[in-house]
C-alpha cells in the first residue's frame, strides 16, 4: 500500500461520512419552513389590515375636512336668503309684525346672520 | 432535475424542488457537520438550521461558482456559529509553543467509523481548524477571520491536529497488525 501524508488520508476519504441525515429531519424542517410560510401570511394579512385602517382614517378625516368647510357655510347662506325672504314677506303682511317676528327682532337677526356669515367666509 | 432547475424551483418555494434538494446534498451537508459536531443530536440540530438557511436564503446565491460549494459554506457557518454559540473552542496555542513534526506516513485506506472515532477525538479547536484548511480548503488567513483567532493559533492547532491523527492512526494500525 503506498504512503500518504495525514491531509492526503483524509481528504481521500471524507466522503466516507456522506450519510443519510435522520428521518425526523425532513419533517423538522418541513414544519420550520411552515411555520415561516405561516408567518409571512400572517404578516402579509396584517399589513393589509392596517393599510386599510390607515386609508379609512384618512379617507374619514378628508370627508370630516370638507364637510366643516363647507356645509355649514352653505347652511349659513340658506340661513340668511330664507331670512331674508320672511323679511320681505312681513313688510307684505304686517300682521306678523307682533311677537318676536317683531320687524325690530328679524332685522337685528338678519344682522347678526350676516355678521355669522362673514366670518365663516 | 438539472441544477438549474432545481435551484429555480427552491428560489420560488416549490416543495417538490425543496425535497430534491434535500435528498441529493442531504448526505453530503450531514456527513459534512458530523465533521464539526461530536454529537448527533447537536449535528442534526444544526443540519436542520443549516439546511433551513440554504431554502430560505437561495436568493443570495449568485449563480457564479458551484452551487455545492455554496451550500457547504451556509453548512460551515452554521455549524461554527453552534460551536462559537456553545463555546467550544480553545484555541490558545501559540506556534511557538509548537513542535513541528516531521512527515508523517499512514496507510491510504480509512474505513469511516474510523475517521468519524479520529475526529470525534480531537479537541473541537484542533477538529475544526483541519476540517476547515484540510477538506474545506480554507487558507490560514480565512481560518482566522472566520474563528477570530491570529494566523499562528490557527496553524499552531492543525499541527496539533495532524500530530494527533496520526498517533490515534497508527496506534489503531498497531492493535490491528
Amino acid at each position: 500500500m503506498m504512503s500518504h501524508d495525514i491531509d492526503q488520508l483524509f481528504k481521500a476519504n471524507h466522503r466516507k461520512l456522506d450519510e443519510v441525515p435522520p428521518r425526523s429531519s425532513w419533517d423538522k424542517l418541513e414544519m420550520r419552513m411552515d411555520q415561516r410560510k405561516t408567518r409571512s401570511r400572517i404578516k402579509r394579512i396584517q399589513a393589509i389590515a392596517i393599510a386599510a385602517v390607515v386609508f379609512a382614517i384618512i379617507s374619514f378625516g378628508i370627508v370630516g375636512m370638507l364637510y366643516i368647510q363647507f356645509l355649514p357655510q352653505s347652511s349659513g347662506r340658506m340661513s340668511a336668503h330664507a331670512y331674508s325672504d320672511h323679511l320681505e314677506q312681513l313688510e307684505v303682511n304686517p300682521a306678523a309684525k307682533d311677537g318676536i317676528y317683531s320687524v325690530e327682532n328679524v332685522k337685528t337677526l338678519h344682522r347678526l346672520l350676516g355678521r355669522a356669515s362673514s366670518s365663516l367666509n | 432535475m438539472k441544477e438549474q432547475d432545481l435551484i429555480k424551483g427552491c428560489k420560488s418555494e416549490d416543495p417538490t424542488a425543496q425535497r430534491y434538494l434535500y435528498d441529493a446534498f442531504g448526505p453530503v451537508l450531514f456527513g459534512l457537520v458530523r465533521r464539526y459536531i461530536k454529537r448527533q443530536d447537536e449535528a442534526e440540530d444544526v443540519f436542520i438550521e443549516g439546511m433551513y438557511q440554504i431554502m430560505t436564503k437561495i436568493n443570495q446565491y449568485s449563480g457564479s461558482g458551484s452551487f455545492e460549494g455554496w451550500m457547504k459554506k451556509v453548512m460551515v457557518n452554521q455549524a461554527l456559529m453552534h460551536l462559537r454559540k456553545n463555546k467550544h473552542f480553545r484555541l490558545t496555542v501559540e506556534l511557538s509553543n509548537v513542535q513541528i513534526p516531521t512527515k508523517i506516513t499512514v496507510e491510504d485506506e480509512i474505513a469511516k467509523d474510523e475517521i468519524l472515532q479520529c475526529l470525534d477525538m480531537l479537541p473541537t479547536g484542533y477538529r475544526t481548524v483541519f476540517n476547515l484548511y484540510v477538506i474545506e480548503g480554507y487558507k490560514h488567513r480565512e481560518i482566522a477571520e472566520m474563528l477570530d483567532i491570529s494566523i499562528n493559533t490557527s496553524k499552531s492547532q492543525l499541527i496539533q491536529a495532524r500530530k494527533r491523527l496520526a498517533e490515534m492512526i497508527k496506534k489503531k494500525h498497531r492493535n490491528i497488525s
